[in-house]
């Protein structure tokens, strides 16, 4: 095993980011509710999609760091990678958690139900039960060379169905929409752009702090996990005194 | 006698017909409390992950404390032993 190098530290960067972030998302909902237009056919309840479609563009971030950190564990072993997949890991599942909340909702008055086994539907309720497989394996499974390799196979083969989501509208069908691909018809409203726009900002930088605070969580652990045993080998920790 | 009855519906006895609602259709899900329960399921489910890390930081201070004391208390047993006195041939 190679010991990790320490990541940065929560630094001016970091926190000028959260707060960059947490401008932008008061901006969006201000935006959202007060200047973006109310879709002519659907009504108010569209404007669940500035927060359903980067969510889910911020679910493949995190899925996209799973797969990165469990590639470069798998080529060369170090804490700062097997974190970078387990809080991947975890950021897939919040934001494809919300995905999975918010479209439900938005089909109940678009479509009159919340849930069909449409392609797309179905890919991504599949991609978050994998991430959510990856997460049970990291809680039980122990935190050995072993599991953390095993882990990352899953991290890697987890993102093959991320293509398969988003092509899924395309090749398969169904009814889940197709506005902002190459084959929808695009967002009529100047404002409604705007809209869509500062969800994606708001959502990568939220993603990108919460990667960045959950990695370097885990390296710490992963440190200190490492000391406590040292100190047990050298007889220093009293709680083994039993 | 009487016709027998059977006690469960059979194939025959499924709807035939669909009947138009007369006047205007009534709305099913009302879309601003869809738009709110979205919004707010957002916001929960974020901040509850948010809240957790924080749970998981402050239980790996503790940790970390716990560790610093045992090392320290290391440290000044193995300085007292340093400091214990010798006979002239450097026996405790």
């Amino acid at each position: 095993m190679v010991r990790a190098k320490s990541i940065p530290a929560k630094s001016a960067v970091f926190h000028g980011l959260a707060v960059l972030t947490a401008l932008t998302f008061v901006f969006e909902i201000l935006f959202v509710f007060l200047q973006a237009p109310i879709e002519a056919r659907m009504g108010i309840v569209q404007k669940i999609f500035y927060f359903h479609v980067p969510s889910a563009y911020a679910m493949y971030i995190g899925a996209s760091a799973c797969f990165f950190g469990s590639a470069i564990y798998l080529a060369r072993p170090t804490d700062t990678s097997d974190a970078l997949a387990r809080a991947g890991a975890e950021a897939a599942v919040v934001f494809g958690v919300i995905v999975l909340t918010t479209g439900p909702l938005w089909g109940a008055k678009a479509w009159g139900a919340f849930w069909t086994w449409d392609p797309r539907l179905t890919t991504e309720l599949l991609s978050v039960l994998i991430y959510v497989a990856y997460l049970v394996l990291r809680a039980f499974a122990g935190d050995g060379a072993g599991e953390r390799r095993f882990a990352a196979a899953l991290g890697v083969l987890g993102a093959a169905n991320l293509p398969i989501i988003h092509y899924s509208v395309q090749k398969w069908g169904g009814q889940h929409p197709t506005v902002i691909t190459g084959r929808g018809g695009g967002l009529a409203h100047p404002d409604m752009k705007v809209a869509l726009a500062m969800g994606f900002v708001a959502f990568t930088l939220l993603a990108i702090i919460l990667l960045w605070s959950r990695t370097r969580l885990e390296v710490v652990q992963s440190r200190l996990r490492r000391a406590e045993e040292d100190a047990i080998d050298l007889g220093l920790d009293s709680r083994t005194e039993e | 006698m009487s016709d027998p009855t059977p006690a469960s519906p059979s194939v025959n006895d499924r709807a035939t017909t669909f009947q138009a609602v007369e006047g205007a259709q009534p709305e099913h899900y009302s879309g601003e409390v869809l738009l709110i329960s979205a919004y707010a399921a957002v916001f929960v489910i974020l901040i509850a992950w948010v809240a957790l890390t924080w749970r998981k930081a402050g239980a790996m201070d503790e940790r970390l404390s716990a560790l610093e004391r045992e090392i320290d208390k290391a440290a000044n047993t193995d300085l007292a032993s340093k400091q214990e006195p010798r006979d002239r041939d450097g026996h405790k």
